[in-house]
């Protein structure tokens, strides 16, 4: 099992290098911190711990890629240098050769981990604090790393100690950074196994730094012993939980980069490792990353190592849907376009339905609507669906301006996951869960907020209104934004199931690694309801592996 | 016990006065130009060095005052950031705890990129505390860790973990001291001295012509074959002395016994050596002792108040040293006129506490205190 999944790691790493666009990288040469000393995650790994894939990214940008250690000095010719996930403390003549190769005008990498993190068998120790790292990058990048770990409120003490249960989520800054510019145009999220924070000097003498990465759902916990111990198993973590007094809240920086500013030096800081090692933040299903914000923030990176080449942007993976919930349609392909076949807007209306478009991917329904000019404002769009193809509306989904949206089909059900945004254009996302039996979309209208003291009408689009299937995926899933997350980890598939019990029917059957927000259980515990942008269920709690304490969810089943 | 203590108070009194009826008149001479105009020498403070603005015995007030007459304008270095790219030499004298992770980033950092360094070691760490000497044998600057561990990976000097000692004439005799003496006093009876085993060849020694006082002093070790650095061993210890390891042990039983395996052989120990990287430009001078440059240890002057100089070639050494290091015109002549005889006879104190003879140019001394 284990070389069946290197040999599928090799594949993809040798996939991605060769699928994404070969740009010429002249002299280009990035090095790898490694060694034993160190412990540092490695370039020839192509395990879950590794940084192959990474490393496969920056190779496929031409740089030349050197595993280097810092028995000796950094290679001056190097244009920039990685360290990801030292395990071991940092030591006096580690720090003065990586300040030397980065003072000297160079780019450095820094991925590190919380003290006292726990990874697999070993406690993570960098020491950064104490190897006077953190001072030095704090003095000359204002980047002032903290020695917290990030919790939400519903993590405990068990789930914490390994990071298959160990998750949260993390979103771009919204300063546009070229390093996060794709990930916040898309609002992907990113996916983070076990974080500290550091915090933001956006300007001091010499330097200016800005935040790339952040979470407001976490605190920072101050408290290093609420890890196990590796070492002796008779010492019992100290439990998690928030402390006003000494621990971290609010906006919590996750990524930043400080730059000097009398000389070309910078530092990238992820207080994450995880965020580029294949096995977590570049983890891949088949040839498709599983984590599309992870994927693209490595992507900025890499491009940020590599001094963001002139000639533009990078590719950006053609199997996930490339579109963004803003009011621009340029995101959008031309071929999709149709002409409504009729229209009830009166030829004095102030806005007509020009055209539409319409497609799904495996999660969602995206709708986008062009007027005869934009609209100001708009206040609500709704949608009717002939779900069993009886000719009939069977279900109606309104959306309204602030993104709420409730679904009418007999009862009235509100979902908080679906976007819609108003500027050239209006777009709409909806989560495919909330259409089961997606079949026909009979009419899609839309009301505009117009001057009340006119009678204007409701313009709408009827007749059987083409869906096309894209073969593309979802770049997110916002319902799992604000949710106790579970993993479904089984050899085998996991059943979702209608109510809790396996006597109840299957609605599907999920894959290895499907991540779903928990939304209640039964009374035991044993079953949890779940749900994502295209399935809501039950699923056996044995098959999940949750992010936080699931009995602290309410308890939802009908029984 | 009582006696002895006597006694010795008596010596080193009658030392003292023969010293100073003995020493000759020295004058003070403007310098007659300054050939470090437009220099910044920067001295470290924050880890307890020798201060260039600390008049009392343990500062280097004296060094500093030499340095600006000669036109260098003295600076503190500011560790919270990277060492000013108008330093043109940094000064670290005898840190009495080890310099920072940070620091030592930042000082790498400068010397990689073509920085000087005058760097001088304390074989002790001796505080006091309510008139009790505490001895702390976690010395600054161990030889294995930390700046060293660089310093002899990359560029091959290091200061060893050692204190000079003279030898037993016996292999197997140990030196003993009377553990109720005072500990300065035990110090200076076997651990000061001068020598005047200089490398003839080294044009830094040009003008040094008279002894060099050592007062409790670390051996440097050097490997010459690191290529492509120039290393240039400065001053050797005389023949006899070899670095005792377990000083500290010495210092609180009063027994030492030279340890074939442990301490360092008495074969040349240098004492002082200069490293320069030609192709950066690099240079450093690692001297094993901090008193060398203190004013009460290689600027002592007698009476205290006066500038008549007692190790003039101390002086010599350090201006020299800091020229060279600076790449600045040499010679560079003190600026001041001097003639002045050794301070005693060298049987005068090491012999007579030992109760042997011992022949040699390395001469036991007394620090001002």
């Amino acid at each position: 099992m284990l070389i069946k999944r290197y040999l599928l790691l090799t594949l993809v790493t040798i996939t991605l290098s060769t699928a994404l666009v070969i740009r010429a990288q002249d002299d280009l040469f990035i090095v790898f911190i490694e060694g034993r000393d160190l412990g540092a995650a490695e370039t020839t790994d192509i395990g879950p711990d590794g940084t192959s894939l990474f490393a496969a990214m920056l190779v496929s940008r031409g740089a030349r890629v050197e595993r280097i250690t810092l028995d000796e000095a950094i290679p001056t010719d190097a244009d920039a240098a990685v360290l990801i996930r030292p395990t071991r403390r940092l030591q006096v003549t580690h720090v003065a050769r990586l300040w030397t190769f980065l003072r000297s005008g160079h780019r450095v990498l820094l991925a590190i981990d919380p003290e006292n993190y726990h990874l697999d068998s070993i406690n993570v120790r960098p020491g950064l604090g104490r190897s006077r790292l953190a001072t030095l990058l704090a003095e000359d990048y204002g980047l002032l790393i903290q020695e917290s770990f990030l919790a939400e409120d519903y993590f405990s003490t068990d789930t914490i100690q390994n990071l298959s249960t160990n998750y949260l989520l993390a979103q771009a800054e919204p300063n546009g950074h070229p390093i996060i510019e794709t990930v916040q145009r898309y609002n992907l999220p990113l996916w983070i196994w076990g974080s500290r924070h550091l915090d933001v000097e956006p300007i001091g003498i010499g330097s200016t730094a800005i935040p790339l990465l952040y979470t407001e759902n976490a605190f920072g916990e101050t408290d290093s012993t609420i890890f196990a111990d590796a070492r002796d198993a008779t010492v019992l973590p100290t439990p998690l939980e928030y402390n006003p007094a000494v621990d971290y809240a609010g906006r919590l920086t996750i990524a930043a980069l400080g730059e000097s500013t009398t000389n070309q030096s910078a530092v990238l800081f992820l207080s994450d490792s995880e965020l580029l090692q294949n096995g977590y933040g570049l983890m891949t299903d088949g040839s498709v990353p599983r984590y599309p914000g992870n994927f693209v923030f490595a992507q900025g990176v890499a491009e940020w190592l590599l001094g963001f080449p002139a000639d533009g942007g990078f590719a950006l993976p053609e199997v996930f849907t490339w579109i963004s919930i803003d009011g621009n349609g340029a995101d959008w392909s031309d071929h999709l376009a149709r002409q409504p076949d009729a229209t009830t807007s009166l030829p004095s209306a102030r806005y007509r339905i020009e055209q539409y478009r319409m497609f799904r991917d495996d999660q969602y329904l995206y709708v986008r609507i062009d007027t005869n000019e934009p609209p100001d404002a708009v206040a609500r769009v709704y949608l009717r669906f002939d779900v069993d193809n009886d000719g009939l509306n069977d279900v109606r989904i309104t959306v309204h301006a602030d993104g709420s949206a409730e679904r009418t089909a007999g009862e009235i059900r509100s979902f908080s996951d679906a976007r819609f945004a108003v500027g050239e254009i209006l777009e709409l996302r909806i989560p495919l869960r909330v259409i089961p039996n997606l079949q026909r979309v009979r009419s899609i209208c839309a009301d505009f907020i117009v001057d009340t003291s006119t009678e204007e009408q409701t313009p709408c689009i009827r007749g059987d209104l083409v869906i096309r299937q894209a073969a593309t995926v979802a770049l997110l899933d916002a319902r799992l934004t604000d949710n106790i997350l579970v993993t479904a980890f089984s050899f085998e598939r996991a059943n979702l199931r209608l109510e809790p019990g396996i006597e109840f029917p299957r609605i599907t059957a999920t894959r290895n690694g499907t991540v779903f927000a928990a939304i209640g259980r039964d009374e035991s515990g044993e079953w949890i309801q779940v749900q994502n942008a295209r399935f809501e269920g039950w699923i056996a709690r044995f098959l999940l592996a949750p992010n936080g304490d699931v009995m602290r969810l309410p308890i939802t089943s009908p029984n | 016990m009582l006696k002895v203590r006597i006694m010795f108070k008596f010596l080193c009194f009658a030392l003292l006065f023969g010293f100073l009826v003995s020493a000759a008149p020295v004058a003070l001479m403007q310098a007659s130009d300054q050939p470090f105009a437009g220099y910044h020498i920067y001295f470290s403070e924050s880890n307890e060095e020798a201060s260039p603005f600390d008049r009392s015995s343990s500062g280097a007030s004296r060094f500093a005052g030499f340095l600006e007459q000669l036109g260098a304008e003295v600076r503190i270095l500011d560790w919270r950031k990277d060492i000013p790219d108008d330093a043109n030499l940094v000064v670290i004298l005898g840190p009495q705890r080890d310099l920072s992770a940070d620091q030592v980033a930042r000082l790498w950092h400068y010397l990689i990129n073509g920085g000087e360094l005058l760097l001088a070691l304390d074989p002790l760490e001796i505080t006091s505390d309510q008139g009790t000497q505490i001895i702390d044998a976690t010395r600054a600057l161990g030889a294995t860790r930390g700046l060293f561990q660089l310093l002899w990976a990359d560029f091959g000097i290091r200061g060893r973990d050692d204190l000079l000692m003279l030898q037993p004439d016996t292999g197997t005799e140990a030196v003993e001291a009377d553990v109720e003496l005072g500990l300065d006093q035990m110090l200076s009876l076997v651990a000061d001295f001068t020598t005047t085993n200089l490398n003839g060849d080294a044009p830094l020694n040009e003008g040094v012509d008279s002894a060099l006082a050592f007062f409790s002093t670390r051996s440097i070790e050097f490997d010459a074959t690191i290529q492509p650095y120039e290393i240039v061993p400065l001053v050797f210890a005389a023949e006899g002395y070899y670095g005792e390891s377990d000083y500290a042990s010495y210092l609180t039983d009063g027994l030492a016994e030279y340890d074939e395996v442990a301490d360092t052989e008495a074969e040349s120990l240098a004492l002082a050596v200069a490293f320069m990287n030609p192709s950066s430009s690099a240079r450093i001078i690692l001297i094993g002792d901090r008193d060398f440059a203190t004013n009460g240890g290689g600027f002592q002057s007698s009476p205290a108040t006066s500038t008549n100089f007692t190790y003039v070639s101390n002086i010599q050494f350090l201006i020299n040293s800091v020229a060279w290091l600076m790449d600045s015109e040499t010679p560079v002549a003190i600026p001041l006129i001097r003639s002045t005889p050794a301070a005693f006879a060298p049987a005068d104190l090491v012999d007579t506490r030992l109760g042997k003879q011992h022949n040699g140019n390395s001469n036991g001394l007394a620090r001002e205190r």
